[in-house]
Parts: structure tokens; sequence; C-alpha cells
């Protein structure tokens, strides 16, 4: 190879590329209750969807929003009815009591290792969606016994069971804490205003002490002026209220931030309150991050998204989508319309049944230059670069090996590579360029993916 | 259903992913744009990278733009003004009039992606939007930084010192009907301010609000840049007028000291309005013919949608770059399923 840019230019190889055909097939994993909407999504498109979930009945996926579903009428319109949908569609596979352990694979073919009953199972499919639900914990401010979060307290009301109705002793002083260390969350905002208003119509008096009141949903500028008429209280606050035990429960105090002095500030006492509901810290359930590792998809703090530009909607690995809190802590029918975006960007992958390169050019790396230093295999978004031992003999030699020279080499699968550039660009020792295709020989990489 | 051909209404980023997702899945797609050239109001927007990308998602947005010119499969219509929708059986003909003259197309199915309105400022008259050279709104500064680079004051074109940002101009305000949030005026102005900020050291923000709305993960990394940054002001309030000194520069406005309570008169280079989006004027008498109601905010009703009509993107209420873009996306799986059974 000549000259020393990054992209060759050689139009004339530049191959008409055939298709082959890969199974229009997909693994669902989580227990996110928008597994439901992605499985029935795909299966609605004519996609074999295999759904893996650690429950014992399918009713047990949308078990954490009974309680919301009584409060929120389109929350209850957009699940309610799925389970019936997931159980009764033929082209879905649920597999309950099941644990997706392991993952791997390039689009086209990902190897699912699922565990059920003791058993491991394998499941070949040529594309994933993966959505799970995070752990929620209480901030260590507030982690005293009189204090619950929000999935605590919603836990206890059921609309199968008549929720409110049939709780023995109604909340009757309720304060939601939101905000406590995490400020770009909406959904405390939306489930406190909603599921208060819910309360107040049984008689309950409901605060809401917030930084931030989260108006940036469908609607809810609307239903937060509702809620302060029909006699819901919100207070907004600078430092975080303390909390005590006092008059005949729990006492709140806080400076209320929109007085407007602060050398006069407004202190507020919340007393006699028989609940107090804060906003749990949600993190990222051990099962994602350990799949998310595997399948070398980059994450910030364990969520996937939203936010990163350069994968809109989306994960950097071709052929592998992400709902539920596997992409980022969101109100229930927020996560809905994540969730069908996820569904509709698989089915983009699988649904043609047909496997494609659809970039132009990938990068290549010139095994005699390299000098195995992997930082083309730490930078790349797609996971997309092994180090293998092919080539010619590559006269670098590993720092403490006992077996005489290596000669291993970075290789890019050009299946997977996106063309990006990246490694082109930040490879030490320029090993690596972006090229065209030089030869039909891409299918034998294709056909060895698939098989 | 592959060969099915769909017929998307409006080139903003909505309407741009939908063509792209609906290409990509095999099918045919017609792209209607108002204007002669699709990317709606996004193409304005600047990047607000400041030594780092802030993720304002509008390099994503050209990068779309881009890729639905160069596909094959997407036929383009611009400077076309859809008249009206027809349903006969499963055909709908989308009526459109251009300098041209009058045209049909037909479709299987039909997406509506005709976006918003930026507020009209002029309508918060005690802002002086128009009168004053140095108010300008979100979205002249989007433009100012986007063609030109750099923030300057319009009256003299030198380099603001001191600049206010007032949110929800032209949103959750009753007094105009608007009882709604805009949801990507926070984001925006506080990344606005941070280019600002960062091109120039010595100036000084002040940022009057209500809530400040976040907009994805990460977002409390660039509110806690800002409020850690000692020339970065955050005011919970909204100043109610902006006026001037006969021969004194500068816009003064009362606004709250938030040490000692008290109202005061301060003097700014330069007054930025965040202002939301409004519903398109057109959208009712235009889609009346689909069967679509407008909903309690004025924008239109999904729910309302007759069969085969869909919508994606702000047309159905305000939406940010990055969840028009996922709207457009569960859109599409929509009208693919519509499609899928209908086949």
């Amino acid at each position: 190879m000549s000259g020393r840019q990054a992209v060759l230019r050689i139009p004339d190889v530049k191959p008409e590329l055939k298709e082959l055909e890969i199974p229009r097939e997909a693994v669902v994993s989580g227990d996110h209750p928008v597994i439901l909407a992605m499985a029935d999504g795909l299966a609605s498109m004519g996609i074999s969807v295999t759904l893996v979930h650690p429950f014992g009945e399918i009713e047990e996926i949308v078990a954490p929003l009974r309680g919301l579903m009584e409060a929120d009428d389109e929350v209850s319109r957009k699940y309610a009815f799925l389970t019936e949908k997931v159980s009764n569609n033929k082209s879905i596979k649920v597999m309950g009591l099941s644990t997706l352990v392991a993952v791997e694979g390039w689009w086209g073919n990902f190897t699912a290792e699922i565990l059920q009953d003791g058993k491991l199972a394998t499941v070949k499919a040529p594309g994933l969606a993966l959505a799970y639900r995070g752990n929620p914990k209480v901030p260590e401010a507030f982690s005293t016994d009189d204090v619950k979060g929000f999935s605590e307290f919603l836990g206890q009301f059921d609309f199968r069971k008549g929720g409110m109705k049939k709780v023995p002793n109604p909340v009757k002083r309720i304060a939601f804490v939101l905000d406590v260390e995490k400020r770009d969350e909406k959904w405390p905002s939306v489930t406190a205003l909603r599921f208060g208003t819910y309360l107040k119509e049984f008689g309950s008096q409901v605060y809401i002490l917030c930084r931030d009141f989260k108006v940036s949903v469908d609607d809810m500028e609307r239903e937060y002026r509702m809620a302060r008429e029909a006699g819901v209280m919100i207070f907004k606050y600078e430092d975080l209220p303390t909390i005590q035990k006092g008059g005949q429960g729990i006492r709140l105090t806080f400076r209320d931030a929109s007085a407007v002095s602060r050398e006069k500030p407004l202190e507020v006492t919340l007393e006699d309150l028989d609940a107090v509901v804060v906003q749990e810290n949600i993190l990222p359930a051990e099962e994602q991050v350990e799949l998310l590792a595997q399948l070398r998809i980059p994450s910030e703090g364990g969520f996937v998204g939203p936010n990163n530009p350069q994968f809109t909607g989306r994960t950097a690995k071709k052929g592998v989508v992400v709902g539920g809190d596997t992409w980022y802590p969101e109100y229930p029918t927020d996560a809905m319309t994540t969730a069908l975006s996820a569904s509709q960007e698989l089915f983009k992958w699988v649904g043609k049944g047909t496997y494609k390169i659809d970039v132009e050019r990938v990068a290549e790396v010139d095994p005699s230059k390299c000098a195995t230093c992997l930082t083309c295999y730490r930078i790349c978004p797609h996971d997309s670069i092994r180090v293998e031992r092919y080539g010619e003999r590559n006269v670098y030699i590993t720092a403490g090996a006992k077996e005489g020279p290596t000669w291993e080499a970075a290789r890019v699968k050009v299946e997977t590579c996106n063309g990006c550039g990246l490694c082109a660009s930040e490879c030490p020792a320029k090993a690596i360029q972006l090229v065209y295709y030089p030869d039909m020989e891409v299918y034998d990489f294709l056909e060895g993916n698939l098989r | 259903m592959s060969d099915a051909h769909v017929i998307v209404v409006g080139g903003g980023i909505a309407g741009i992913a939908c063509a792209d997702e609906l290409a990509q899945a095999g099918l045919k797609v017609t792209l209607i744009e108002k204007e002669q050239e699709i990317g709606g109001w996004a193409a304005d927007y600047c990047c607000k990278a400041t030594d780092q990308c802030n993720r304002c998602f509008v390099c994503v947005s050209d990068k779309e733009r881009e890729g639905v010119r160069a596909t094959s499969g997407i036929t383009l219509v611009t400077g076309a003004q859809v008249s009206g929708i027809e349903k006969n059986d499963s055909d709908y003909a989308v009526k459109i009039s251009r300098a041209a003259g009058a045209e049909e197309f037909h479709g299987d199915a039909v997406i509506l992606a005709t976006g918003f309105t930026p507020f009209d400022a002029r309508k918060k008259g005690e802002y002086g939007y128009g009168r004053y050279a140095d108010v300008l709104t979100g979205l002249d500064l989007e433009r100012m930084l986007r063609e030109r680079g750099n923030a300057f004051k319009p009256s003299n074109g030198m380099p603001p010192k001191s600049v206010a940002f007032i949110q929800c101009v032209g949103s959750r305000d009753d007094s105009i009907g608007h009882l709604y949030c805009s949801k990507a005026c926070c984001a925006y102005a506080l990344r606005m301010a941070r280019v600002i900020r960062h091109q120039n050291p010595e100036s000084e923000i002040f940022f009057f609000y209500m809530d400040i709305q976040p907009a994805g993960r990460l977002f409390d990394e660039t509110l806690k840049a800002c409020e850690e940054d000692p020339n970065f002001h955050f005011i919970r309030a909204i100043p109610s007028k902006i006026y001037q000194y006969t021969g004194k520069p500068g816009l003064m406005m009362r606004v709250l000291n938030t040490e000692t309570g008290d109202l005061e008169e301060q003097f700014f280079d330069m007054v930025v309005l965040s202002i939301g989006m409004e519903p398109r004027e057109e959208n009712a008498v235009v889609w009346e013919s689909a069967g679509l109601r407008p909903s309690d905010e004025g924008f239109l009703d999904p729910g309302s949608a007759e069969e085969g009509i869909f919508l994606a993107g702000a047309v159905s209420g305000p939406k940010d770059i990055e969840r028009s873009i996922m709207d457009a996306r569960q859109t599409v799986l929509r009208t693919l399923q519509y499609l899928e059974d209908k086949s």
C-alpha cells in the first residue's frame, strides 16, 4: 500500500453485494414490562420471537405497573392487554423462569445461552432485544424505616384487587420527595403527580417536594395545574429536607425555594405524615451490565441511552436493541415509545430475512505493521476488532511471553465494521486503512459469520 | 407489503427519519415538503459543542437529512403545499399545490410529520421583540451561531457581556392558551448559554426560569457545570418586561435579587427569549379532511387519526430532536404493521 491517507478510494472494485438469507428470528430478554411490547411488536411483523423472562407466569411481567395502572389510564391502556396478546401469539415462544446468562456473536448470528430449570439451552438468532428493570435504591440521606421508595410504595397497590379501596388504612398525609440525588429523570414527577392526584380522590393530603417539577411530558402541565387546583401541594426545595419522627408520624422540614429571599428564608414543616415516599436511585441490573459487557456495548453508568448522538436510539452493536431501564429509567408510557422504536430498529435488521453489508468501505489491518497494542480493539465502538493469528508472521514479541515470538495482529471483522475510521485515525503504527472491499472474498466472511 | 407506497408529509427531522426507515424496509416513499429544501427547523440549529460535545443532536439531524437525499426509493417533492387528503378504500390521495400546478400523490398509507411553528415572540409584546435589536429569540441565536459562529449584539456587532435567557416564552403560559411545556427549550438554552460562556470567558449569564426540564441522560452534568460556573446565575422568576431609557444603551429589566428578595433594576447587553413550539395553524384546516382533531394543547391528537393515517414528531405535541426520531421509528413500526395486516 502506498501513501498514508486513511481512505483508499478505489471505486472500480466496489462490488455489487449479493444478499444472503438469514432466519427472521429474534431473542427478547429481560424483566421490564416493555419486553411484552417488544415481543408483540416484532411478532406482529412476522418475526419468530423467543421471549426469555424470569417469572413463572407472563402476568407477572406487568406486576410492577399494577399500582400505576390504577392511577393512570394511559399506562393501563398501553400495558393491560399485552399479556394476553403475547400469550396468544404463536410466533412468540415464551421461556419463563429463564435467565439469559451469556450471549455472543454479531448481527446475523447471535448465540444465547439460556438457563431454564437448571438446564442450559442454546438459542441462535440474528437479532437481540434486551430490557431489564433497574434496582431501585433509596438514597442514603433517607434510608430510615419510615421512608419508602416509589417501587415499594406502589407495590402495595394492585388494580386487580381494587387497590386503594381495599387498603385497610388509607394514607392520610403523604409526602413524595423527588430529585434527591438524580435530577435528570422525569418518571418521579409524573408518578408522584398522577398517583398523588389519585390518592387525593380518597381524601389523602398529598405533598410533593422537588427541586424542579418536570412538566416536559405529554399533558403534564395541564395535569400539574389540575392537581394543584385539586389541593395537591407542590413545594420546591434547594437543600434536602430533613426527616424526623414528629407529632403523630413523620416530620419533614425544608426551606421553600420559591420564597423570594435567601436572607429571610421560609421554613416549611410538614408534620404528622404517615408516609414519605422518596425517589430511588435506579441502579442498572447486574444481569444487564454483564450482558452489555459480553456484547461490548458501551454504556455510561450501565445505561445505554439516551443522549448519544452517535447512536440515536440504538446501541453501538448492529442487531442489538435495548429498552426499559437498560435504555434509561423512564415513565412507562415513554418507555413504551422507546421500546417500540427499538423494535422497529431491530425489525430493520432481521425483518427482511437477508443479510447484507451496508457500508461502502471497511477498515483493514496490515498485519506486518501491527504492533498488537490493542488501541483499535479498545476504541472500536462496534466490537469489530479482534486480535488473531493470521497473515504474515508478525515480528513483534509480547513482553513476558514464554513460548518465543508471538505472531498475532489485529483483524477487522468486515461484516460488523461500520467504516467509521476511528481505528484508522488512532492506530499509532498506522497499520489500519479504510478500503473498499477489495474482492469477493468478503462473502467468505459473510457466510463464515452465518455458519 | 414490500411494494407498498407510503406518503410522508413534512420534511423535518421526524419526516426524514420516517422516510429513511421506510426506505430501509424496502418501501417506496414520497416525501412532501412545503419549503424548497428538506430539513425543517433543525436545519437552522447550531452545534452546541464547547470543548466537548454537549449532545444537542443537531449533527444527527444533519446526517439524516443527507442520508435521505442520497437514498434511492425516496421521491422528494419540495415546494409543495398540501391542500387535503382523500381516502378511497385503501388508497390515499394527497393533494398538493406547487408552482407547477396542482398534483395528486397516491399511497397505501400516509404519515403526517408536519411539525410545529416556533412561537412568535411578538405575541409577548412586553419583551419588545422586533423593537429592540438586542432582544433575540432562541431560534435567532441558533441561526447566529450556525451561520456566523459566534454570538454578537445585532445593534453593534460586539460580543455581549451580560446575557439574560428568559425561559418559557410562549410555553407554560395560559394567558396565551399554551398550557404545555415545549420540552426542548431548557436544554437548548442552557447549551447555547454554555457556548456563549465558552466563547467569551468574561460574559455573564442570567438564566430566568420556572423549572429546569431535563433532556436525557448526562443532563445532570450539563446542569452541574452551569451551576458551578460563577458567572452563571439561575433565578427562579420570569421577568415581566424589557424596557430601555432614551439615550442609554442596554436593555433594562426589573429582576429578583435572590439574596435579599428585592426587585432591582438591572441592565443587560442581550436578552434571549427561549421560545417554544406552537401548533401549526394550517393543521386544523388541512387535516380536517383526514378526520384529525386537535388535542387539548392544540396539536393533533394521534388517537383521532383515521385508519392508515399516522402522526410522527412534533405535530402531536412538542418534541426535541431525539424524541422526534424515536417517535418517527415507532410510527413506522405501526405503519408497517398496518400494511402487513392489510396484505
